[in-house]
């Protein structure tokens, strides 16, 4: 059975044989966000064989090295892949002139392998060394190192395959135009085969790390680590948050004897706690805290002295997640000048918090200048931020991703500096010019060398605009003028100042995280609902208590999910959720378990028609519906509704043993609710005092015919771009009217200070949500009538009424706007 | 019989008796928040306290101050518990039937009064 199960693999070509074609294969990154069909991948062990694959390829040619870029550099559709990892030889080793030529495949940690016996290390590579030599080249990689930039200024000399099928060498000195056009230039111009790279001495090096504010960090920069030759590695981390402090941290050499034995990062090390650490600070609440000031405490106590060799031989293991499913990490990474350090991080963490990234860590590196290659990141000498964060693996996210990156490109390329190309490819056109300005000259080149266009992948197709790929990629087009986001004010000056002032506002900004968090206590307005609709025609027995309770933890569980990581913990209102989810738990545990035996036994012998409790159990469940969706529950008079029961319902009649045992079991529930719902008024009013009435909303024009018979709406400020604040009535009330102003043409731009805002919906069963902008981010079936299903959709302010637009037409029923 | 009539619970029908006038007599029913609603509730309240600290007293338990709060705010909760820990499992279960009883008399008392307005 094995051996025809191997026989089979072999012919489908499912295995990564050397040399072997393997037929339309899907290929992927390390983020698992990017597969892509390929027509063959080709693994190639000589350079032969990539020549002959380059020279008799008709289609398009694409270059996979370790899988670490993030955006489908390694590939594009229908490509013949060159899947370079068994291309992975030393071909000739130098102790004297510390000097490597290796083939391109080989992987960073194998050449230290080699040249680690020696006392010789790298001289520059990434933080990770299980990429391999050829994909850093092609990226133009940097590490940590100080008095260093980018890769290129270690390479000696490459062999490059040419879309001609000529095997090409090129060095600063011998084709440079190649040179500086290849490296860095992520397959486009050839296939990188071989490299010289220079190397470094071995040398111990003592870890020293500090904590200081950022303002501070340029200074200690400046006359710490600049220009020290002794200092070898230097990062600084900044905490997310505040995005105020860094830790920064230094590998300075030294004649100390290592703390750390092994010459070389174990290649079986487990990365259990690692990876337990990363979902700690990601996900926990607090995370971030806990790793600022208990983590990272512990983490860089006490003497460490290693080899040069050891630090430079991580293994990106450690930062692989249990799952990619779901969501995964990702990185990207940004540079600019070093004297706009500080500008930059003030840009960042304002974009980084108004949209709630959770990111885990952004690491400050060092770069000098490029010596020219044409797609240089460093144009200047520069600082690089290299961001670390989560996100969701749904089209949504992914799409939500794409608009905070897009401002952070523009944050740098207004600097003076430009983004990294090897991640995702959210960047426009005209983003990548900007941080490229020789990507004419780059183009240029790629068409003297490459005139059929041979080597694509991803990254070409989107910005390679004159080569004879598909339409370069650029940010989706709204399906729908509706959602356009129309209302972006085109000042900045003017948005400033209204940010400004809106700031000043008292009560004007709202935590985001409740438009998630109030959905819960929603919750308890929909059961009822849905009960006083079940008990209209269908006996109290078949409610499904249960199944509600384990809905009702199950929203909880995924609103927590939604806020993780995303906000800060709102404690108050998560104890909050407990207690009411607690006590509605109890509520109908007890109704269950009493409604399934003793009021089912009751039922069966009175047979199915309703009494005239029965009736009126319904019609106080209606009431209590109607009241809580203005008011809080606990100001519902149960003791009325007990009252009644006793004086508006016949004592004597038909079913009198269903009858009674109606009055006294709906006795004890109006009592038991009566006294409970005096004491949580009490406490509510000892905890949180009297409620806001109003929210404020920002708008792009509130023209007075828009605003005409709406009683509690206000309209607090005008700006001179036309905007204006509303202050709007929450609530029940807040769905209402925000559905009748945006059909009046109202645009919003910001609700409570905030730019999204949850939806939900009651939709058929069947029904898929198609709309071009929001996502759901809930979904789950009406209880009571399984032909129907409740959506949560998360919607940017700026799409809300296309997305209520959308859904009113559809005559979908929007159920409710939660006003955080 | 003179002990029953000691007993404060042989008010409660005479109170929902007269509520029940009360709030069927100007009005069409008891209305949410109204002072007859909250009297009623306060009187009833008091007088099933008054009758836990007599009985309480004749049984000699000694109630705790946290039981004496749960009389008060929590009592549909606290006298079941009162009832059996003062008078063990089967005299507890009789007294609750009882109780149950006198609830219910005491709201067909509120039903005449409604009757009567």
């Amino acid at each position: 059975m094995r051996k025809t199960r191997l026989v089979c693999l072999l012919a489908t070509g499912a295995l990564a044989w050397p040399g072997l074609a393997r037929a339309s294969a899907v290929v992927n990154d390390v983020t698992r966000i990017n597969p892509i069909v390929v027509d063959r991948v080709l693994v190639p062990t000589t350079i032969d064989a990539i020549v002959e694959a380059v020279r008799s390829h008709p289609g398009p040619v694409s270059i996979g090295g370790g899988r670490f870029s993030q955006g489908g550099q390694t590939a594009t559709e229908g490509a013949l892949q060159i899947d370079m990892r068994r291309l992975d030889g030393v071909v000739a080793f130098s102790k004297e002139r510390k000097e490597i030529t290796v083939q391109a495949g080989i992987t960073w940690r194998k050449i230290q392998n080699t040249i680690d016996p020696h006392d010789l290390s790298v001289q520059i590579m990434q933080s990770y060394a299980n990429f391999t030599a050829g994909g850093s080249l092609s990226v133009n990689v940097h590490g940590r190192y100080i008095g260093q930039g980018p890769l290129v200024q270690s390479v000696r000399s490459i062999r490059i395959v040419l879309a001609d099928g000529r095997l090409v060498t090129a060095s600063p000195a011998e084709n440079p135009e190649i040179f500086y056009g290849a490296i860095g230039g992520y397959g486009a111009l050839g296939v990188i085969v071989e490299a010289t790279l220079g190397l470094a001495d071995n040398v111990r090096v003592e870890r020293t790390s500090e904590v200081m504010p950022l303002s501070a960090y340029r200074d200690y920069f400046d006359t710490r680590i600049r220009g020290h030759r002794d200092v070898i590695f230097h990062n600084a981390d900044i905490y997310p948050g505040a995005y105020d402090t860094v830790r920064a941290t230094s590998f300075v050499r030294t004649d100390k004897p290592v703390t750390i034995e092994s010459r070389l990062m174990p290649e079986d090390k487990s990365y259990w706690g690692d990876r337990l650490g990363m979902r700690m600070v990601s996900d926990w609440p607090g995370g971030k805290a806990l790793r600022r000031y208990v983590l990272d405490p512990i983490l860089f106590r006490g003497e460490r002295v290693e080899w040069r060799n050891y630090e430079a031989s991580y293994d990106v293991k450690e930062l692989e997640p249990v799952s990619r499913r779901t969501s995964t990490y990702v990185l990207q990474e940004y540079f600019v000048p070093v004297d706009r350090l500080e500008e930059f991080v003030r840009a960042m963490a304002d974009i980084l918090n108004r949209h709630h990234v959770n990111t885990l860590n952004v690491s400050i590196r060092h770069a000098t200048q490029d010596p020219g290659t044409l797609l240089a990141w460093a144009r200047t000498e520069v600082f690089a931020f290299v961001h670390y964060y989560k996100q969701g693996t749904s089209d949504a996210d992914r799409r939500e991703v794409g608009v905070w990156t897009r401002e952070l490109i523009d944050a740098a390329t207004a600097l003076g500096g430009a983004y990294y190309l090897p991640y995702q490819i959210h960047a426009t056109e005209r983003q990548f010019r900007a941080a490229y300005p020789r990507a004419d000259a780059f183009f240029a080149l790629k068409r003297k060398l490459d005139p059929t266009n041979k080597f694509r992948n991803k990254l070409w197709d989107a910005y390679d605009k004159s080569g004879s790929g598909p339409s370069p990629a650029r940010p989706r087009a709204p399906a729908s003028n509706r959602s356009a986001p129309v209302n972006a004010p085109p000042d900045p000056a003017v948005r400033r100042q209204i940010a400004a002032f809106l700031q000043g506002v008292p009560g004007y900004k709202r935590d985001e995280a409740q438009t998630y968090l109030t959905l819960p206590e929603w919750l308890l307005v929909y059961y009822p609902g849905e009960y006083a609709r079940f008990l209209k025609d269908r006996p109290a027995s078949d409610f499904p208590y249960f199944a509600s309770i384990g809905q009702f933890w199950s929203y909880y569980r995924d609103v927590y999910r939604l806020t993780r990581g995303r906000y800060p913990v709102n404690w108050g209102y998560h104890v909050m959720v407990l207690v009411i989810g607690s006590s509605y738990t109890a509520e109908n545990g007890i109704k269950g378990s009493y409604e399934r035996t003793i009021g089912r036994l009751v039922e069966r012998l009175s047979g199915p028609a309703p009494t005239q409790e029965d009736v009126l159990a319904a019609d106080v469940a209606q009431d209590y519906v109607d009241f809580i969706r203005a008011e809080p529950w606990y100001e519902f008079s149960f003791l009325r509704s007990l009252k009644q029961l006793w004086a508006e319902t016949d004592l004597f009649g038909p079913h009198l043993l269903r009858k009674w045992e109606r009055k006294l079991a709906l006795s004890a529930e109006y009592l038991v609710k009566a006294e409970y719902a005096t004491l949580i008024k009490v406490a509510s009013k000892a905890a949180y005092g009297n409620e806001v009435t109003e929210v404020l909303a920002l708008v792009d024009e509130a023209p007075a015919a828009a605003l005409e018979g709406e009683a509690g709406v206000e309209v607090r400020r005008r700006f001179e771009d036309g905007s204006a604040l509303l202050s709007l009535p929450r609530y029940d009330e807040f769905r209402d009217t925000v559905l009748r102003l945006v059909t009046r043409g109202i645009r919003f731009r910001e609700i409570a200070g905030n730019g999204e805002i949850l939806v939900t919906a009651v939709v058929p069963a069947e029904w898929s949500y198609d709309l071009p902008s929001g996502s759901v981010v809930i979904e789950k079936p009406m209880l009571a009538d399984r032909r129907l299903k409740r959506i949560a959709v998360r919607a940017p302010v700026a799409s809300l009424h296309g997305i209520l637009l959308e859904l009113a037409d559809r005559k979908l029923e929007i159920e409710h706007v939660y006003d955080y | 019989m003179a002990r029953a009539f000691r007993n404060p619970l042989v008010l409660l029908p005479v109170a929902s008796l007269v509520f029940g006038c009360l709030e069927y007599g100007p009005a069409r029913g008891p209305e949410s928040g109204s002072v007859p609603l909250l009297l009623h509730a306060l009187v009833t309240l008091s007088l099933v306290f008054v009758w836990f600290l007599l009985d309480a007293r004749d049984r000699g338990y000694k109630a705790s101050i946290a039981l004496r709060a749960a009389m008060v705010i929590l009592t549909v909760v606290a006298l079941p518990y009162y009832l059996f820990r003062s008078r063990g499992f089967a005299g507890g279960l009789r007294a609750l039937a009882l109780s149950i009883l006198v609830f219910a008399g005491t709201m067909v008392a509120y039903r005449l009064g409604s009757l009567f307005a």
